[in-house]
């Protein structure tokens, strides 16, 4: 079955007594060797220029993904009008329509470490945006102010326009948060205060 | 060679199966009455764990029901780092015992291992948009260390399909597998170590934030998860070492025929 493929011919050498170790061609069908090892080579020259970009990129670009609330407030002056990531967390009070330089926003207050940061955000907040859910915020420091803007206790705003929810590890289920609020409104009307 | 294997009456299939059992001396299968079954329970298993975690399970009182693929997102992930670690350790045994067993176990490894961090890959952008709102961040250190690890991984499968001898194809898998496994407890720890560099949450499982069903769930979608990584691994390994056999078979066939052509 195996004869080989016409170029090793019985007795074709001159050395037909000695023992031929050369390898014969496969008998499988296959790309050419030559090829395949250049697009071997080629796809290991893709994987790693990939891997540098990806490596450049988290040590350059993200030198740090967001400032906390509290570190944010501290770097004020440090920051300028620079742009960055801003991660708090919503307080309770819902969010108010307001109009900043003509264009529709939310303002609300972002809070971490006992630093607040009032936020006007001028894009659609994602779905799971609501009090108590930490965001993360891209954005700027601004001191200017609009009327009918509640004024920034800091004197500055952190001026964002996009928004990522940051959900945290604590997993509730919904039959657990509705018996909670169920439990806390029964408490309310026996008149149990719930700030302890 | 075995000259029934041509018969013209098979099927190219059937011949093919024939060919492998002639150079083998033996049925080539990768199947044993042991991993039957337990692809068998493994399946049952997920039968399970998909009828608690889509039925059972509450939604989440903040994300709904995309709470629910953190069944497949967390053993995949939990599973891929198993799986390479299974690479780092064979490729250790190769650079240090010249084992073709290790070898061959830790490409089964590097290949389960790809699908599996493929999986995280997609379930975590999956669970991303409804919930952060959106599929993918650069500069997430916990996202990008994760596809780092997939790369290397991809890059680990080309390595081998490099060509040569398969001592130097082992040892410059090997060099890659471990390189690449240096990155599995940056991925892991990375959320702890860079808190301020990710969107990602830390562990739920290690900080007990999951609730009773949820949890055991999820340790249910581990054990599963396990049986099914273990199957893979066996019957990947096997086709491994089969393929190996035919290799070494196809260079003794050749030697042979040479000699017999040199002797004539």
């Amino acid at each position: 079955m195996n004869t080989g493929d016409g170029t090793a011919q019985p007795g074709g050498g001159s050395t037909s007594d000695e023992l031929q170790l050369s390898p014969l061609a496969s008998t499988r069908s296959e790309r050419s060797p030559r090829l395949r090892r250049t697009l071997a080579a080629l796809t290991v020259v893709a994987v790693v220029a990939a891997v540098g970009l990806l490596v450049s990129n988290l040590l350059g670009d993200a030198a740090l993904f967001f400032y906390n609330a509290d570190e944010a407030v501290q770097r004020r002056d440090e920051l300028g009008s620079e742009r960055f990531r801003l991660q708090g967390t919503p307080s309770v009070e819902p969010p108010l329509s307001v109009f900043w330089q003509d264009q529709p926003a939310l303002a609300f207050t972002v809070e971490f470490n006992s630093a607040e940061v009032d936020v006007i955000h001028l894009s659609d907040p994602p779905e799971l945006f609501q009090p108590g859910v930490p965001v993360v915020l891209e954005g700027a420091w601004q001191n200017r102010s609009e009327p009918g803007v509640p004024a920034a206790a800091s004197g500055s705003y952190f001026v964002s326009d996009r928004m990522l929810v940051k959900h945290d590890n604590d997993y509730r289920s919904r039959d657990d948060y509705d018996e909670r609020i169920t439990e806390a409104d029964q408490s309310e009307a026996l008149g149990v205060s719930q700030l302890g | 060679m075995n000259p029934q294997s041509s018969s013209t009456t098979t099927s190219t299939e059937e011949a093919a199966a024939a060919q492998i059992t002639g150079y083998l001396g033996g049925p080539a299968r990768t199947r044993t009455r042991f991993t039957f079954w337990l692809g068998t329970l493994t399946l049952v298993g997920f039968a399970a764990v998909a009828a608690l975690g889509l039925l059972a399970v509450p939604a989440d009182d903040v994300q709904g029901d995309a709470v629910r693929i953190i069944f497949v997102h967390v053993p995949s992930a939990l599973g891929a780092y198993a799986a390479f670690g299974v690479t780092a350790i064979g490729s250790l045994m190769w650079l240090w015992r010249r084992s073709l067993w290790w070898d061959t176990a830790a490409h089964a490894g590097a290949e389960v291992g790809v699908l599996l961090c493929g999986l995280t890959l997609v379930t975590g952008m999956l669970w991303g948009r409804p919930t952060w709102g959106t599929y993918w961040e650069w500069g997430d250190v916990r996202l990008v260390t994760t596809l780092i690890l997939f790369l290397v991984m991809v890059g680990y499968l080309s390595v081998r399909s490099l060509g040569g001898d398969s001592a130097s194809v082992a040892t410059r898998a090997a060099v890659v597998g471990l390189v690449g496994a240096i990155n599995i407890p940056i991925v892991n720890r990375s959320v702890t170590w860079w808190a301020n560099r990710t969107l990602h949450q830390e562990s739920s499982l290690t900080d007990g934030k999951l609730e009773d069903l949820t949890l055991f769930t999820l340790v249910l979608a581990f054990v599963v998860g396990a049986m099914a990584i273990y199957w893979m691994l066996i019957h990947r390994f096997r086709i491994g070492w089969l393929q190996r056999q035919i290799s070494d078979r196809d260079l003794s066939e050749a030697l042979r025929t040479r000699q017999a052509e040199a002797q004539q």
